[in-house]
């Protein structure tokens, strides 16, 4: 089957989430719906975000970021989205109450957001989280 | 606005491909409706499969199929995409013909899959190439083509 195809580069922005398939579609439907970006580089690894807040492979995402994203497409934006029962964190059993949960991704979300604010001055960064409310997600900015 | 939230426990595949976002619907597309597989983990990064090949690279990404994908998803296939004009190998302008470009990307997937199949076994690999088949001002077709 063949597909149509558009050659372009200029992409304004970037997105970092994780790859738990129970939320794969929801991200892609709020990046591209709720905040309009129908065109993003996504980095989508185990924890997303939490992926800078680790020194071990900060690094090859940072590099990444500079090599492609912001040398090549140009972007202005970084999206960086956590989300609840993230396995990265040993999903929610391993905090006592949903407040902890989050209240430790909401801080990893901003060391992550000051590692490429230093790195990338120009560039906005904005965080959410994604909430499950029942059978949805819901997601909410981090300030 | 809140998105219907799926909690199964389905054993997802985990996909490896390039951020490259002139593909990347066209590879979801693939994968859902040609493949059939619905329920996957995009490892999405420049480069895509060719992050087995760079040894900075390779054992970050080897670790989290270990502890993720197979120790917590319990995944027995990856599937590995790679594309024509991918930046992380300098675009198709680094080589000197596309017969040269799609051997390199063939032999890079075939690499990858070895790396993969020799630390898991008891994975399947599948291979496959986003081949642009028809380009004209800027807009075209690309197809996905099974590398053996």
């Amino acid at each position: 089957m063949q597909y149509p195809f558009k050659n372009f580069h200029h992409v304004p922005t970037a997105a970092i989430y994780c790859l738990d398939p129970r939320f794969r579609t929801q991200h892609e439907q709020f990046i591209s719906n709720e905040l309009g970006f129908k065109d993003f580089d996504q980095y989508v690894f185990p924890g997303g975000p939490k992926v800078l807040a680790d020194e071990m492979k900060r690094d090859i995402f940072l590099d990444a970021i500079q090599n492609v994203s912001v040398s090549l497409h140009h972007i202005e934006k970084i999206i960086l989205i956590a989300h609840r029962d993230c396995g990265a964190y040993g999903g929610s059993a391993a905090f006592s109450n949903p407040e902890a949960e989050k209240a430790a991704q909401a801080k990893d979300l901003q060391i992550a957001r000051d590692i490429l604010l230093k790195r990338f001055p120009e560039i906005i960064v904005s965080m959410f989280y994604a909430e499950i409310i029942g059978e949805n997600v819901e997601f909410n900015p981090i300030e | 606005m809140q998105y219907q939230f799926d909690n199964g426990s389905r054993v997802p595949v985990a996909v490896v491909h390039c951020l490259d976002w002139r593909f990347v619907q066209q590879t979801w597309k693939f994968i859902t409706k040609e493949l059939g597989v619905l329920f996957f983990t995009p490892y999405s990064f420049p480069g895509g499969p060719k992050v087995f090949l760079d040894l900075e690279t390779r054992n970050v990404f080897l670790r989290v199929l270990e502890t993720v994908s197979i120790g917590h998803h319990g995944i027995q296939q990856v599937i590995l995409i790679g594309h024509r004009d991918c930046k992380a190998y300098g675009g198709s302008a680094r080589f000197g013909s596309p017969e040269e470009e799609r051997e390199t990307h063939e032999r890079d997937l075939r690499i990858a899959r070895d790396v993969i199949t020799r630390k898991f076994p008891g994975v399947m690999v599948d291979l496959f190439y986003m081949e642009i088949v028809s380009m004209a001002g800027g807009e075209g077709k690309v197809e996905p083509q099974q590398v053996k």
